[in-house]
């Protein structure tokens, strides 16, 4: 029972202390895309982790897409297109359609 | 430069790719042979340079070495540097750098993929481009690799075909429209599948062929 108070307020004081010094949240950073046997990757960096992760776009997009920035993900477009092909842009907008 | 963890594999790779990439686009083989001889190399180093088993390969080339294999890819139309070569040409695009294009809000009229060119209706989205003759495609059904149904295509029809654009083309043997990248040598055009999968087409005048235009832009779907 000691045990679990003290780990209790353990969890608590780290909380307080990453709420401290901003270390909160998680993010993942993009870096880079690049094709490999006809599939598309991207490199990541996240918080506190020394290393790139090698993420297939599937498995990236499922994982992190909603938790990136806006910029990010636009930039991430526009490198996508680059990847693929001259004179493209790929971009993730809801858009509506208006039908006939 | 920069190298990366296993360049000693990198330039296998590369070269392999590079001489895969030439025998496609100018559809006919082209060995290491024909390689050294348009380097005036001897054929025993780059077999050695390129060789499958690494106790065999020579894993420290020197550097004219290298750059006389990217000046001869370069000269015949390959865009490959020596940093690329070295990399195994992953073809890193940095995402970071990336700066974003003005776009302007369109309204793009939508057909399907039909070969019929059924209009569907039409869309409000941010593009980059300002040209006057553009169109969108909705796409019913995944086109691999990359792209998930319901992802919409937007196609300039006024812009001139170029190596390496995406193109919409409706092609004699399919029901549907296809999307395929578009490789150029002087007048001849060849497309190839996204997937690689397929062979590459060469398109002839005899061909009953309806080039729709270049794909600019991809509203893709995430998963």
């Amino acid at each position: 029972m000691l045990k679990g108070i003290l780990l209790h307020y353990l969890r608590l004081f780290d909380i307080f202390l990453c709420r401290l010094l901003g270390l909160e949240k998680e993010e993942v950073n993009p870096c880079f895309f690049y094709q490999k046997k006809g599939n598309l990757f991207i490199s990541s960096c996240s918080s506190f982790k020394r290393h790139l992760t090698h993420e297939s776009w599937d498995t990236f997009s499922l994982t992190h897409w909603n938790r990136l920035k806006r910029d990010d993900q636009l930039k991430i477009g526009v490198s996508m297109g680059k990847s693929l092909a001259k004179h493209l842009v790929i971009s993730f907008e809801g858009i509506s359609l208006e039908q006939e | 430069m920069q190298l990366t963890d296993s360049y000693d594999l990198g330039i296998p790779q590369a070269l392999k790719k590079l001489m895969d990439g030439k025998a496609k686009r100018d559809q006919s083989p082209f060995t290491i042979c024909q390689l050294a001889k348009a380097l005036e190399m001897p054929h025993s180093m780059l077999v050695k340079l390129a060789h499958p088993d690494p106790q065999k390969r020579v894993i420290n080339p020197r550097i004219d070495t290298l750059s006389r294999i990217v000046s001869f890819f370069k000269a015949d139309g390959f865009d490959v540097t020596i940093d690329d070569l070295l990399d195994g040409m992953q073809h890193k695009t940095d995402i970071v750098a990336q700066t974003l294009p003005d776009t302007t809000q369109r309204t793009v009229e939508l057909y399907s993929f039909s070969k019929d060119f059924i209009k569907i209706g039409h869309s409000t989205l941010n593009l980059s481009s300002q040209s006057g003759n553009i169109i969108g495609l909705l796409s019913d059904e995944d086109i691999k690799p990359f792209f998930k149904a319901g992802s919409l295509f937007i196609i300039d029809r006024a812009m001139p075909l170029e190596n390496e654009v995406l193109v919409a083309i409706n092609l004699p043997q399919s029901p549907k429209t296809q999307i395929k990248r578009c490789f150029m040598k002087k007048k001849t055009i060849v497309l190839s599948d996204l997937l690689d999968e397929a062979e590459n087409i060469i398109l002839s005048p005899k061909m009953h062929y309806v080039l729709l235009g270049v794909v600019i832009h991809v509203n893709a779907k995430v998963s």
